[in-house]
């Protein structure tokens, strides 16, 4: 593990909404081609997280302290986000796509999908023709890439649109991938196909993904290492079998009885 | 416990009419209930699940087909029956804070059924406290507001206002999909402790097959609109002969089994395309379909005891399935 490089450093990051803190001295990295968990409750800080390394804070919410640096480069400066200028994309995270939770909701309702994904690729400065985008859709297990670059988003579901989502995500060509709970608005089989696919990714392309949910036994199953949050605090950081079985803080191993109960037949 | 069902579903089928022609939410779905039973309903959204639900509660109609509830026929209530079925039969809703009105105080929201059955107020009061005991919340919750609840205790609220006026039936639509893993297995402690107390039968709607393994006797396997298969949970759970089981079985994650060194393939890829009646609608997404499989509808036929499957391959299941999953596992493992 020593010679690994780390894509993503964030280290002792503090943000609070007003007077409160949120988020309390995080700190963990990610290296490249793997794929980072980060899972707790409601309200333990892990989406704040993500958002603080996306630079897009909710609003209220500041950083008070820690640094974030992405390939190397610092993310944070002073307390605030480092952003090129207004509307336009910041060099330093090139790099970094994202993926959200409601993939319909992310999508503009009064326009095609194709029309959608070329003016995204316009304004990231990108040109990228109509085989491009369709060859992509078709890597991701879309049967007739041609019909839904024509239909609007009501017209998918909801794993369609999140494999749309993933599409868009991989024309940005990243080395990290951030998703919040990526899969969680799915039924399960669109979960797993959703799920096999960013796990292809990092296997096949070397790419880099951090993975927030709050589903415990989907980090156990996809993910290479995982970090525990508890009321905005990292409780534990290690391979999902070590966190989760091997040694357990109380907290996770609380996390994980109670999952276990409803999957006790499975777990066997 | 008797052994003649409560709820029977016979041959009922439902289509919604859409601009593109007409979408079977329910095609000609039999199954029954045995009293003071868990059955568990399975399928992904548009499978037709929660419509069965609302059947069953007599909140949608339907084309064709009967049920029956207890000695109720619920196309057929008279007004006299009607309150005697409402009684019985009662729901419990994914969504706590949705379902409760925050305008309301516990005790009100509690207290509503037995209002509407002409109770006296010091009867009403002693059946809200008994009620709240039974769903293990202190008296005091009787003054609070659902915005004052956390998630796990909204939704005990819920089962409490379900099981106030002494059901027998309780149709329970996803009721943890709302909330965090930390709070889900005590609802679905007091879900079964209540079982077995009061004998409720329960229809338990969820799209995660290996979530309600451990809570149901029975499940039905949906996909859209028809029972695909329909077993003991043992049956189903462990012995799985329909290709959607297997797929439903094998999508949801599961804790202990790590990732590294075994690449795990969806068995269902792609997307359903609205099918013709008379084909199996998993066709176009199946990875062992045949010929057959699309220009037949397969029977619903027993396989073993009261386990049954609509499968044309069902004779080759699980083998064949097994053998194109671990093919597709093996390419997937390649190294690029």
């Amino acid at each position: 593990m020593s010679s690994r490089t780390n894509l993503l450093e964030v280290e002792g990051l503090d943000i609070a909404f007003g007077a409160r803190p949120v988020v309390r001295d995080v700190s963990f990295d990610v290296g490249e081609q793997e794929f980072l968990g980060i899972v707790g409750g409601s309200g333990s800080g892990k989406s704040t997280t993500l958002r603080a390394v996306l630079g897009h804070l909710p609003r209220g919410a500041r950083m008070t302290g820690g640094a974030v640096r992405f390939l190397g480069a610092d993310l944070v400066r002073d307390g605030v986000p480092v952003r090129a200028g207004k509307g336009g994309p910041d060099p330093r995270r090139l790099g970094m796509s994202v993926i959200v939770q409601d993939p319909v909701g992310a999508l503009n309702p009064l326009r095609t999908i194709g029309n959608q994904i070329q003016t995204l690729m316009k304004s990231s400065g990108r040109q990228v023709t109509e085989d491009r985008i369709a060859d992509t859709l078709s890597d991701l297990f879309i049967n007739n890439p041609r019909r839904v670059l024509k239909a609007y988003p009501h017209e998918l579901s909801g794993g369609m649109a999140q494999r749309v989502l993933v599409a868009v995500a991989l024309l940005m060509e990243p080395k990290l991938l951030l998703a919040d709970e990526p899969t969680s608005a799915l039924d399960v089989t669109a979960q797993a196909q959703i799920v096999e696919l960013l796990r292809r990714l990092v296997s096949e392309q070397g790419l880099s993904v951090v993975m927030v949910t709050h589903d415990l036994a989907l980090v156990s199953e996809t993910c290479d290492r995982v970090v525990v949050m508890r009321e905005g605090e990292v409780v534990d950081v290690g391979t999902p079998r070590a966190a989760f079985y091997d040694d357990p803080r109380p907290y996770t191993r609380a996390l994980v009885d109670a999952t276990s109960f409803t999957r006790q037949e499975t777990a066997g | 416990m008797t052994t003649d069902p409560i709820i029977r579903v016979d041959h009922v089928s439902k289509a919604f009419r859409t601009r593109s022609g007409d979408v079977q939410a329910l095609d000609d779905v039999t199954l029954s209930v045995r009293r003071g039973t868990t059955l568990a309903v399975v399928g992904e959204s548009g499978s037709g699940k929660t419509t069965l639900g609302r059947c069953l509660l007599g909140l949608s109609s339907w084309d064709s087909g009967t049920i029956s509830i207890g000695e109720h026929d619920v196309a057929k209530l008279s007004k006299a029956s009607r309150g005697d079925f409402r009684r019985k039969v009662q729901m419990v809703f994914q969504d706590p804070f949705a379902s409760l009105n925050p305008r309301m105080r516990v005790g009100q929201v509690l207290e509503e059924p037995l209002l509407l059955r002409g109770r006296e107020r010091g009867a009403r009061r002693e059946e809200v406290l008994r009620c709240l005991e039974h769903v293990q919340l202190d008296p005091s919750y009787v003054s609070r507001y659902p915005g004052e609840l956390s998630g796990g205790q909204a939704q005990r609220i819920g089962i409490a206002r379900a099981i106030i006026g002494q059901p027998e039936v309780v149709v329970l639509d996803e009721p943890t999909a709302a909330l965090d893993a930390e709070v889900r297995r005590g609802i679905y402690q007091l879900l079964q402790r209540l079982q077995a107390e009061l004998g409720l039968t329960y229809v338990l709607i969820s799209h995660d097959l290996a979530s309600v393994a451990a809570t149901s006797d029975a499940i039905a396997v949906m996909h859209r609109g028809r029972i695909v298969e329909y077993g003991t949970t043992e049956d189903v759970f462990e012995r799985p002969r329909h290709p959607y089981s297997v797929a439903l079985i094998s999508a949801s994650p599961r804790l202990g089994v790590e990732f590294v060194g075994r690449e795990r393939v969806a068995v269902l890829r792609g997307e359903d395309v609205l099918a013709r009646a008379d084909q199996c609608h998993l066709s176009s997404r199946c990875p062992v379909a045949l010929e057959v499989c699309r220009s037949g509808r397969p029977a619903f036929e027993a396989v073993d005891g009261a386990h049954a499957c609509a499968c044309w391959r069902v004779a080759e299941m699980p083998g064949v399935l097994d053998a194109a999953i671990s093919e597709r596992a093996l390419d997937a493992g390649q190294p690029a």
